[in-house]
């Protein structure tokens, strides 16, 4: 999910809150697509893909929904030092929304993109 | 100007947050440790992270404590061993004088009041009202201690005057029997809670949160300490019926 622009997505630090909203479950299952991971890392992965600065506030809240749900699951495993850390697992059903959600969301950006180069270049189709 | 507050502050306000939402121990500890350690990694201050305490404690969706559970440990069960206790120790005395145990029905009603206004701690309107009107408790003890000192007053003087006539035998098993059979409640409870009040190390509650020996036992032994006090009082009435000429 690298971004293909970088210079774009330092001029971008921060994308609109409700689009941020409506994608950040997604985002968060694609985090943990490729095996454990804790929030700070999750974080860190979302800034240095250009997908913006998200806080704590917002994304342990969505983490806890998803555990309820049996998207993810959890293990804390011991730190040099403090509490230790929270690991983030998805599951087989969390790895199946993600796809699912994946497969909608590139539908739907594709439907969206196509529309906004209708407009840009003056074609329509109606 | 506003002072900053502290993280060892906001992380105070998120547990007592987490407490008045009746969050069990072991979800609060998982909570509170996520926090530090996203502190720990990110370098920022718990508010710049996660917003005011009393915001982020309502966003999270965590598992709470079961309230009638709840109430039935730290009321019911109490209110009704204490009320089940003290019918015992008149039971005791009455069987060593060789007595009947009487009740008048004025006596009843009045006697039941203090019970009422106890058992009425096991709704969440009664304990808020209670807490939130400081000058209830003083009324509330006061009705009760004077609806208590007029049931003695009201006490039938004769057999023939009073409502309810008990046998003292029949009265001493039964009510050494539901002593016990609300210890054994309480004590399934207390097995079943896992103590879920306690505020748990998530690594610690992980690995099969093994409590203290001594203070498992001690929470165990608070659900008998009815039967052992009525044990104490039994024998101190018949010592005490020994020494009478």
């Amino acid at each position: 999910m690298k971004s293909e622009h970088p210079e774009e997505v330092q001029l971008t630090s921060e994308w609109p809150s409700d689009w941020m909203r409506a994608v950040l479950g997604m985002f968060a299952l694609r985090a943990l697509e490729q095996g454990a991971s804790y929030g700070y890392a999750i974080i860190a992965d979302f800034e240095a893909n250009g997908l913006g600065t998200v806080k704590g506030g917002t994304l342990y809240p969505l983490l806890s929904r998803y555990e309820s749900a049996g998207f993810v699951s959890v293990e804390w495993r011991p730190g040099d030092a403090g509490p230790g850390r929270k690991y983030f697992s998805l599951t087989d059903r969390g790895r199946s929304e993600l796809e699912r959600t994946r497969s909608e969301w590139l539908r739907f950006t594709a439907n969206g993109n196509d529309y906004l180069d209708t407009a840009r270049t003056g074609r329509t189709d109606t | 100007m506003k002072t900053p507050m502290t993280d060892d502050t906001w992380i105070e306000y998120f547990t007592v947050a987490l407490r008045l939402r009746r969050v069990s121990g072991t979800a609060i500890g998982d909570a509170v440790a996520s926090v530090r350690e996203l502190l720990a990694d990110s370098g920022q201050s718990a508010e710049e992270a996660f917003g005011p305490a009393l915001e982020y404690s309502a966003s999270l969706d965590l598992p709470i404590i079961n309230p009638r559970e709840q109430a039935l440990r730290t009321v019911l069960l109490p209110v009704l061993g204490l009320f089940t206790f003290l019918v015992f120790s008149l039971a005791s005395t009455a069987w060593f004088d060789r007595d009947l145990i009487l009740i008048s029905g004025p006596q009843m009603l009045l006697l039941a009041i203090p019970v009422v206004l106890t058992l009425m701690f096991a709704f969440p309107f009664y304990p808020r009202a209670v807490i939130r009107q400081r000058w209830l408790p003083a009324v509330l003890v006061l009705v009760a201690g004077a609806s208590s000192a007029l049931a003695t007053l009201v006490a039938p003087a004769s057999a023939s005057d009073a409502w309810l006539v008990f046998s003292a035998l029949p009265m001493l098993v039964g009510t050494a029997t539901v002593l016990v059979v609300l210890s054994v409640i309480g004590t399934v409870a207390t097995l079943r809670s896992r103590d879920d009040d306690e505020i748990v190390e998530p690594l610690q509650a992980q690995v099969g949160a093994k409590r203290p020996r001594g203070r498992h036992l001690l929470l165990i032994a608070v659900n008998w300490l009815f039967p052992l006090i009525a044990v104490v009082v039994f024998a101190m009435v018949w010592g005490f019926s020994l020494l009478r000429p």
